[in-house]
């Protein structure tokens, strides 16, 4: 872990690995697009509205890992004190962000068709909006200091007490009555959705994954250019 | 005939006839292609000002470094103020 914690290797790393993630990133959207779209069957209660699935449930999982991936990455800047480390945190949760609201924002349109309404305050749909509110409260509070470390703890502290939201979403439709259909994917006793389902919501699931991927790399090249940029110019005014 | 209705369907297919049945999305059209639309807007958008930040910021530090700015590369000229730093220790 500390042998990445060097930007210059990390980089040399990470650009190697980014045209990689980016080609893998346009065939997984390519082949699971095409099955979300032609190759799958509709729901035979929910009729075509099952497609949005293929774009709400993947982000709903990649907005959920991205914000236990920030909390890591906080975790680790409050410990080890590697500005990578922050960096990471910093860079995930835009990415987090946009996921969020992309699940927010499909999750209404699945809702209407299917609930007859757009929002309902349940569980689920709280928490996933509190997880929004969560990277935005983020991304304000480590931008709200001069010295970027402080802002980095302070980040820090807050992505590690948000995370009790994250199994609050998880089980909130087995704890609280709610609209939203439970989980027919990770669950204890198997996937209970149909296998013709499964492979267009994984290749999508894939698909937001490795995009993810791309994403931090290229933010964390921007955050460091950032905090580059911040050490030439504080030189320079000595 | 079963298949050969199959063969006419197909072949109207490749005819190049709009799929109306596609894209009506058997009448949820107006959920499922917002769906698709925000999430597709999002994603692209996200990508885009990554990618924006990283060349932006990437390309100034590079201008900088240049003007000698660099206070790792003036230190040896200005003697004093302790060995000078070699290498790069980005």
């Amino acid at each position: 872990m500390h042998r990445f914690a060097n930007p210059t290797r990390f980089f040399r790393i990470a650009n190697a690995v980014l045209p990689v993630l980016a080609l893998l990133t346009v065939g997984l959207f390519g082949v699971g697009l095409y099955y979300a779209l032609f190759n799958s069957p509709a729901d035979y209660q929910q009729g075509e509205t099952v497609r949005i699935m293929y774009v709400h449930v993947p982000a709903a999982w990649s907005a959920l890992a991205c914000y236990g991936a920030m909390a890591l990455a906080g975790a680790s800047f409050l410990i080890w004190k590697h500005t990578l480390a922050d960096l990471a945190a910093r860079a995930a949760a835009p990415i987090g962000a946009g996921f969020t609201a992309i699940a927010l924002a499909t999750g209404a349109l699945w809702g209407q068709p299917m609930w007859g309404t757009w929002w309902v305050w349940d569980a689920r749909l709280t928490s996933v909006l509190i997880l929004f509110f969560l990277y935005l409260g983020y991304i304000a509070l480590v931008n709200a200091f001069d010295d970027p470390d402080r802002g980095g703890r302070a980040g820090a502290v807050l992505a590690l007490v948000g995370l009790i939201n994250l199994p609050i979403i998880r089980f909130s439709v087995d704890w609280w009555n709610t609209l939203h259909q439970p989980a027919s994917v990770l669950r204890m006793d198997g996937p209970s959705i149909a296998p013709e389902m499964l492979l267009p919501l994984l290749l999508m699931a894939g698909a937001y994954f490795s995009l993810f991927g791309v994403l931090m790399i290229l933010r964390l090249r921007a955050l460091f250019a950032e905090r580059r940029l911040r050490q030439l110019r504080l030189a320079a005014a000595d | 005939m079963a298949m050969g209705e199959m063969g006419r369907g197909k072949s109207e297919a490749v005819r190049g006839e709009p799929d109306v049945d596609f894209f009506s999305m058997g009448g949820y059209a107006a959920y499922v292609w917002p769906s698709y639309g925000v999430a597709g807007v999002i994603l692209f958008w996200l990508l885009l000002a990554s990618w924006r930040a990283a060349r932006v910021g990437e390309a100034e530090v590079e201008r900088l470094r240049a003007l000698g700015a660099d206070p790792r590369r003036r230190a040896p000229q200005s003697g004093s103020d302790g060995p000078p730093v070699t290498g790069d220790q980005v």
